[in-house]
């Protein structure tokens, strides 16, 4: 034993070097904290290790080697070699040594094995450490990843738009809440493996299902159909769901409801057209009533000129009978294209109703049978009454049409007027073109009668529209309801199903005023008087015939063709008391004649003659000095009247 | 790497992971069987590949050695890969604080669970060309105050980014650093590629990865501001006095790799 382990202690050092030659051979199987530097070292203390065992027989210090090792940053296959090479320097420097080489061979086997343990149970638990690290970071990304997909699929799951996944076979295999809100079902098991062709409706719709394959996917409007069988537009948008390899693995779809966004534009597109139209028929009624006044004017004066019960001034009537006709169309027209707004007063809705009623109940025929049924607490609205009464008259005059025989349907129906307060939010004003949120006062007015076919519905409002033919309408009354709804910041909404009647509902502002009661007497008698003024309108036959009333009048009259005319004049004269000035002209318009007028002299009394009220600009125009507004087409009286009150002088002009 | 989107799974364990393959040929225990199947593909095709690795990680070690025996007791790393065998904060003494960043969302949701008990280290998700987004987050300022006196590491990831983008991210990295500040950085000389090596980068750039190689006149026409302190550029070997020792097993690639640190 001796013997062998002076022998083992004398061939030490070339164990140690065998070892350091072993290490550095395998430096890259080491880590960098067993840096070369230290290899030399290393060999040294393994050998030491290994006759320090043999000496003692006791495997501590070998295990304690390999756990130090393994610190250290020996590799695995580094400590088998070491081991390895330990054996073999035994087998070939000392295994020739007979007497001991039992003993020995034991001691080695045991030192290896004692050094292989520490090692291996050292970078056990480095690996266990390793791995449990690893194991933790998987956990918590996945639930880092599930959290993420939790809250991916609530906001799928929530989407105001209808999902529907589908296999390769075209076959639902998930739908969204909104998907069977949309649809009409009530749950998705019942829509999962429905092929989803049997959502929509028509042979375009097998076409596109087709083209949801292709790699671009599709998007386009379609026709669904819910589970009851009706139909409605939705706005589909499909994509390819690929795997991680890029391999087709189904469709997605999404949908939106587009029912409400076609009716939107249509009713916007209708609003535009509504709107192209009133301006042409602006234009139109802003010229005839010119060429009225200039018409009706003439034809007074030569009423006052003409003996009374001579076949001239019969003739004469006529005219003017038939100039009141022209003056009354252009004033529907007017009210379409919301030229004429009326005098503006607290007017409750309920009285309208309840005094139109009244009228119809009694007047129409027996055949129709007529409610009323009024809101209990509806507010004011800020109105003229004649309008309002005109917009009912022409809607229950229309149902009356509607029920009446001769529509291809047995006659009489009811014919509902109803009143109601309305609130309507945000999302409700939605719903309507012209809609703006806050309250309301409803005038409704149904009917049972034949009610109108889509196409009809489209054009109601158009002017000179009609479907009563020769016999009857003129085509304005609508136009007429539009106008003045429109007018006073309000809105229509109609709802008709031919065979099933009509429902007209009028949407108009509740008023924030509280008082009550009508102003506006009616105009003093025509007037004489004295004083010069100043005529200014751009139409000869309308400035003539104001300057030939006001000289009846017993005025001075200084006529000027245009404001620039009119400021000179003013300033050349001196003299003028009162100038009666269009706003229309062309050039200079009317407000700035007013505004220079009232620069050269600040007391300067200016009457202004318009056709044009409803826009704002008349009472603007008051705001900005001008004492008073004369409406186009001219009445001599009320011509007269307003001169006298403005000048504060004269007496009763004869004749007018 | 390149960058991958961030709405692939972190928690695949059924893909193999660049940052988890680098970890075994590193000889680490952060992988799965996924990855050590890709690695050993790898190594079929560029057997030196372990030790073109660990040769690096070694020079890094080296670098955090040295600088930290100068007294640097905050580094940033850049492409850090996962932080195990032998990477900074192992290396360095106890109380080093040790920032790390990648721009693999999959080996910074590694990294940092695998660092989250060391008070004194953390990870953060950057691209090595754009280090102001790493420079811009309140981490830094949280572990390290307001001293900017720092080491930092660009090692091994010059030959995945454009001139531009080392050229910005030397400069931004210069403007913020304190003076006296160090930076490491190992990049292949190009003007000594083996054709081993080139087959290797070929392969590499089949699976979409790009290489920027450049010769070392290249790489020091980018570094500016920064300066080259003495022994200046040198083969990995050299710096790990190795040079003997590994000289035989590294012949595919033995002088390629330089390394140099610099100063502000």
């Amino acid at each position: 034993m001796k013997r062998a382990d002076e022998l083992l202690r004398a061939k030490g050092d070339s164990l140690a070097g065998s070892l350091v030659a072993l290490l550095r051979e395998t430096v890259f199987d080491n880590r960098y904290s067993l840096h070369p530097r230290r290899l030399a070292g290393l060999g040294a203390e393994i050998a030491d290790s290994l006759i320090h065992g043999l000496e003692t027989s006791d495997p501590t210090g070998a295990r304690a080697l390999g756990e130090k090792l393994a610190l250290e940053g020996l590799g695995e296959k580094n400590a088998l070699r070491v081991a390895a090479r330990v054996r073999r320097f035994y087998a070939s420097e000392l295994g020739a040594t007979p007497r001991t080489i039992d003993e020995l061979d034991d001691g080695v086997e045991q030192w290896a094995s004692a050094l292989l343990e520490g090692f291996m149970a050292s970078r056990e638990g480095q690996i266990l450490k390793d791995q449990e690290q690893l194991r933790r970071a998987l956990s918590t990304a996945l639930q880092s990843q599930s959290a993420e997909l939790l809250v991916k699929n609530h906001a799928i799951d929530t989407s105001i738009n209808g999902i529907l996944l589908a296999d390769l076979d075209d076959k639902v295999t998930w739908v969204n809440s909104s998907f069977l809100r949309l649809w009409g079902y009530e749950s998705a098991a019942e829509v999962q493996g429905m092929h989803i062709g049997e959502f929509w409706i028509g042979e375009e719709a097998q076409r596109i299902i087709g083209l949801l394959h292709s790699p671009n996917g599709w998007h386009g409007e379609l026709a669904a159909r819910r589970r009851d069988g009706t139909a409605f537009g939705v706005e589909l948008s499909a994509s390819l769901i690929v795997d991680q390899e890029g391999r087709s693995i189904g469709i997605m779809t999404s949908f939106m409801d587009i029912t409400e966004r076609k009716r939107l534009q249509a009713q916007i597109m209708q609003v535009q057209k509504m709107d192209a139209l009133g301006q042409l028929a602006g234009g139109i009624a802003h010229d005839f009533n010119n060429l009225l006044t200039a018409i009706g004017g003439y034809l007074q004066l030569l009423l006052l000129d003409a003996p009374r019960d001579t076949p001239m001034h019969q003739d004469l009537m006529q005219m003017k009978a038939a100039v009141d006709r022209g003056t009354g169309l252009t004033r529907q027209l007017r009210f379409f294209t919301r030229q004429a707004t009326g005098k503006r007063h607290i007017v409750s809705l309920n009285d309208v109703a309840r005094e139109t009623y009244e009228i119809f109940h009694r007047t129409f025929p027996p055949d129709i049978t007529m409610e009323l049924r009024l809101a209990e607490s509806l507010c004011t609205i800020e109105a003229d009454a004649n309008q309002m009464s005109q917009v009912l008259v022409n809607l229950c005059m229309n149902a009356r049409d509607a029920m009446q025989e001769g529509t291809g349907r047995a006659g009489g129906g009811r014919l509902t007027i109803e009143t109601t307060d309305s609130e309507l939010s945000a999302k409700d004003a939605r719903l309507y073109v012209n809609g703006r949120p806050g309250r309301y006062a409803v005038l409704r007015v149904a009917d049972s009668g034949i009610g109108m076919p889509p196409e009809l519905l489209e054009k109601l409002f158009i002017p000179f529209v009609t479907t009563k033919g020769e016999r009857s309408g003129t085509g304005l009354g609508l136009a007429v309801v539009y106008g003045i709804v429109a007018s006073h910041g309000g809105f229509i909404d109609v709802q008709s199903e031919v065979g099933r009647g009509t429902t007209f509902a009028i949407f108009l502002p509740l008023s924030a005023r509280a008082e009550t009661g009508q102003d506006g007497a009616p105009a003093a008698a025509p007037a004489r008087g004295h004083g010069t003024i100043l005529v200014v309108d751009d139409e000869p036959q309308v400035r003539e015939v104001i300057c030939r009333v006001l000289t009846g009048c017993g005025y001075a009259v200084i006529p000027a063709a245009s404001g620039l005319d009119a400021l000179t004049r003013y300033a050349r004269s001196g003299e003028i008391d009162l100038v009666i000035l269009d706003v229309m002209m062309p050039g200079m318009s009317g407000r700035e004649c007013l505004a220079r007028l009232l620069e050269a002299n600040p007391r300067a009394r200016v009457l202004i003659t318009t056709g044009y009220t409803s826009d704002g600009s008349a009472e603007e125009l008051l705001a900005e000095g001008a004492m008073g507004i004369i409406e186009k087409p001219l009445e001599i009286a009320v011509l007269a009247q307003k001169v006298r009150d403005a000048l504060g002088n004269g007496a009763a002009c004869p004749g007018a | 790497m390149a960058e991958k989107g961030t709405s692939e799974s972190i928690a695949d364990s059924s893909k193999p992971n660049a940052g988890r393959i680098y970890d075994y040929l590193l000889g680490g225990n952060h992988n799965f069987e996924v990855d050590r199947m890709a690695a050993q593909q790898l190594l079929q095709l560029a057997p030196f590949t372990p030790q073109l690795f660990r040769t690096i990680r070694w020079f890094l070690g080296e670098a955090v050695r040295r600088l930290a025996a100068d007294g640097y007791t905050r580094f940033i790393d850049f492409a850090s890969g996962l932080p195990t065998i032998d990477h900074i904060h192992q290396v360095a003494p106890p109380g080093t604080k040790v920032i790390y960043s990648d721009i693999d969302p999959v080996t910074v949701a590694y990294g940092q669970e695998i660092i989250k008990d060391n008070p004194d280290a953390r990870y953060l998700a950057c691209p090595a060309g754009k280090p102001e987004t790493l420079l811009a987050s309140p981490v830094v300022t949280q572990l390290f105050g307001e001293n900017r006196k720092v080491a930092i590491g660009f090692n091994g990831i010059a030959w995945f980014l454009p001139d531009e983008e080392i050229a910005h991210a030397m400069q931004s990295l210069h403007a913020w650093a304190a003076p006296g500040s160090r930076l490491f950085i190992a990049d292949i000389d190009n003007t000594r590629s083996t054709p081993e090596l080139k087959h290797l980068l070929t392969l590499y750039g089949k699976f979409g990865q790009p290489f920027h190689l450049r010769t070392l006149q290249g790489l020091e026409k980018l570094i500016p501001p920064w300066k080259v302190r003495e022994p200046g550029f040198k083969p990995l070997e050299e710096w790990l006095e190795m040079k003997k020792i590994v000289a035989e097993k590294t012949e595919e690639f033995g002088g390629l790799f330089m390394g140099a640190i610099l100063e502000k």
